[in-house]
């Protein structure tokens, strides 16, 4: 097996430049992470040396707040759910073009996925690496999941550093 | 000036005006159109000054816009403000025409950088 081709350490750093573009606060602890609350996941796939996903998810509530604070809006209320998805989609959009740029070219970044339920479940793709973050106090995940490999494939993930997990601060 | 903004995301483009406007870049006309074939079409009915585009868009993405736009003769100043920076997408983007690419995310500073020179 390659190198790791993508670290909880990055992830981080590109979630939280890409919280700061949008005025978040990422320097709070993360809280907890939430059980048990409604949770909105985006998702962006990338194809071509590296085949796999980026996720992000938060509890819808966080969600909401995500969307008024990157529509300019006032915090308490409440985005449409259509915004809502936009403004996840973005987010992970963002990210997951930053992670794109990390792998091997060439690659391509699809279009982002949003919907709302309890989140990635693991098998058959594997969690690469994933950052716990904070926006604004609230808990925020984001995680790096590789395709199974092919039947007779090769593949450039890792499995030596599995589950790799980093926390902000 | 008149800025034509594509984006299939309704929030990015009020990032982009809010972040023109933050950069000292706002008072220009602002025109949307959230693919690249809707961008297409605002080009001929609005004759645009600048266009900002992002590069993953359904229907039509920005780099095939930029391929039709200059296909068709137009050589309205074209830049992308999209989430992949990396080296070959900016070697694409150059050789289609394209002015600049703006990396998501970005500030206000960065648009300044690059924006500044174009709308004067």
């Amino acid at each position: 097996m390659s190198a790791a081709l993508v670290s909880a350490a990055d992830v981080a750093v590109i979630a939280s430049d890409v919280w700061a573009s949008v005025g978040a606060d990422a320097g709070l602890p993360a809280s907890p992470w939430p059980a048990g609350e409604e949770m909105v996941v985006g998702s962006v796939r990338i194809r071509g040396t590296f085949e796999g996903r980026v996720t992000l998810e938060m509890p819808a509530t966080a969600a909401d707040a995500v969307a008024t604070a990157m529509l300019g809006g006032v915090a308490g209320v409440s985005a449409d759910p259509a915004d809502v998805a936009d403004a996840v989609g973005e987010l992970v959009n963002m990210i997951g073009g930053n992670i794109k740029s990390l792998m091997p070219a060439p690659s391509t970044l699809g279009l982002p996925a949003v919907e709302r339920g309890p989140g990635p479940v693991g098998a058959p793709e594997a969690e690469l690496c994933r950052a716990d973050l904070s926006w604004d106090g609230t808990a925020v995940r984001v995680r790096v999941w590789a395709d199974p490999p092919t039947p007779g494939g090769a593949s450039t993930t890792s499995t030596t550093t599995p589950n790799e997990e980093v926390r902000i601060p | 000036m008149k800025i034509l903004i594509v984006d299939d995301s309704r929030v990015m483009r009020q990032i982009v005006v809010r972040t023109l406007r933050q950069a000292g870049l706002g008072g220009h006309d602002i025109v949307e159109a959230d693919n690249g074939r809707a961008g297409l079409e605002a080009v001929t009915e609005h004759t645009p000054d600048l266009v900002l585009s992002d590069w993953n868009m359904p229907e039509m993405n920005g780099i095939d816009m930029l391929h039709a736009l200059r296909a068709s003769g137009q050589p309205v100043p074209f830049g992308f403000v999209t989430s992949e920076g990396s080296p070959e997408m900016v070697t694409r983007a150059e050789q289609a025409g394209a002015m600049f690419v703006i990396t998501k995310p970005f500030t206000p500073e960065s648009f300044r950088d690059v924006l500044q020179p174009v709308l004067g």
